[in-house]
């Protein structure tokens, strides 16, 4: 447990301290959230495995403590961009450690708490989510993605051969179009009005998120913060791109087989899945989506990514690199 | 490049007409793997969704862990199967599959998915039947 806790509040710290002082203080996030995550990943390895049945409740302090911080660090780097004094180095690189923080830890925490059935917890990770402009992704991820995932139905599923860039426009669309659909219909077999529909919270959400940013930093505060949430929102999209690429279920008689472990990319590197909460144990999430990160385990004999997720999500931002690496390997699991 | 898109286009026409999709759990099927069971459930949006002791003659005994039980039966219906529970004339039709972390089933109506958690006799709790 203690892993999860130093590799997710640790880089929040250094973001944090960056921040307050700049100068070099803003390098050490970003060697922390890039090359240091990538070092320890590839140096050491280890394949750590908690024993969750004893730690109850299963990682949930750990969960509230990182939406906490999300907010924390979203107005403190939002401030400081819009009305602080840092060079443009040091401006540049607090966006970008900030933005890979809510990408890879904000994210991973808010996907978390969206699968509990505690109330409380879920509408943090509903804020989370809104906080960075997505939502909708809370209703698309429940009730559309679990359900197609690795079909065409599933807007967060890559095909085969299907770029990232081409992929982003279809996911966001087609999660926000979809999730919507979900809801209304969700709304409809249990009776209750369209007033109810989540969507109202998502957009009002966000709108109040943008006006907070604009009377934090005026103009400056609101480019700063619509950055922040566009750039995390594609490293959400993109490690959904990632963990299905080219993986598809069998569809016979318009039933899918169910889900199973090879229908998702695992990756064993350690420290970025203690960083991503074992995010990159993604098949077991698939299959069992009720168990908490803290006992998820990598599977031993599905798609296993060559590097770590946010390794090989930096390569899907180049589509030729990436088919050339992966369109082999998922071909041996196309069927 | 050409070459590939070929390699791809060919290997997607062999599995496509070698892949057997894995159907739907039979009556038959079914009745041998869960009666006598209590057994969990989860969906992606609850962790605990329910549980559900399978009795001899394809009864059952449901409760969303409120303390409370209701009593049903189930049948096989257009490779569904579908439970019919006292005191409502609704009756819930799933597409049961099983893989190796348990069963697997998809609402045939609203596309809820949910999952076999654990094999669990004491998550059962009917408060209703003894007050």
């Amino acid at each position: 447990m203690l892993r999860f806790y130093l590799a997710t509040t640790l880089p929040a710290l250094l973001i944090a301290i960056g921040a307050v002082l700049g100068g070099w203080w803003v390098a050490l996030g970003l060697i922390f959230m890039t090359s240091l995550t990538f070092a320890l990943d590839s140096l050491v390895n280890i394949t750590p495995n908690e024993n969750a049945e004893t730690e109850f409740p299963a990682g949930d302090g750990l969960l509230v403590l990182i939406g906490t911080l999300h907010f924390v660090l979203m107005l403190l780097v939002v401030w400081t961009l819009a009305n602080g004094s840092h060079s443009l180095a040091a401006n540049i690189a607090l966006f970008i450690s900030a933005g890979l923080f809510f990408g890879q830890v904000s994210n991973s925490a808010a996907h978390e708490l969206i699968h509990r059935s505690r109330r409380d917890l879920r509408q943090l990770g509903v804020w989370v989510y809104i906080s960075i402009l997505v939502g909708h992704h809370t209703s698309a991820h429940l009730l559309v993605h679990h359900r197609f995932v690795a079909t065409s139905d599933d807007p967060n599923s890559a095909q085969l051969g299907e770029s990232y860039y081409r992929y982003v426009a279809r996911a966001w669309v087609g999660s926000f179009s979809k999730g919507f659909a979900a809801e209304t219909q969700r709304l409809k077999s249990i009776n209750r009005p369209n007033s109810q529909n989540p969507y109202w919270v998502y957009l009002t959400g966000g709108l109040a998120m943008l006006v907070l940013a604009f009377l934090i930093g005026g103009v400056a505060g609101l480019v700063a913060y619509t950055g922040l949430a566009l750039y995390a929102t594609a490293q959400l999209l993109l490690s959904d791109y990632v963990q299905h690429y080219g993986l598809s279920r069998t569809i016979d008689d318009n039933k899918a087989e169910p889900t199973t472990a090879f229908h998702s990319w695992d990756s064993p590197h350690w420290f970025s899945s203690s960083m991503m909460l074992n995010a990159p144990r993604h098949s077991q999430h698939h299959t069992r989506p009720m168990k908490p990160f803290t006992s998820l385990e990598p599977h031993s004999d599905g798609p296993m990514l060559p590097h770590s997720l946010p390794a090989m999500a930096t390569l899907a931002l180049l589509p030729s690199r990436w088919r050339k690496v992966m369109d082999h390997r998922a071909l041996k699991w196309q069927n | 490049m050409a070459k590939l898109t070929m390699r791809i286009l060919i290997s997607l026409l062999l599995f496509a007409t070698t892949a057997a999709a894995q159907s739907p759990m039979t009556a038959e099927e079914f009745d041998a793997y869960v009666t006598g069971k209590v057994l969990t459930f989860g969906s992606p949006g609850n962790p605990n969704y329910g549980v559900e002791h399978y009795l001899p003659q394809r009864r059952v005994l449901w409760s969303a862990f409120n303390g409370e039980c209701i009593e049903g039966r189930w049948y096989e219906a257009d490779q569904n199967i579908c439970f019919a529970y006292e005191g409502t004339d609704e009756h819930h039709c799933w597409t049961v599959f099983k893989t190796p972390d348990g069963i697997q089933a998809t609402n045939a109506d609203s596309g809820q998915i949910i999952f076999e958690a654990n094999e669990d006799p004491s998550a059962l709790v009917c408060g209703n039947f003894f007050s």
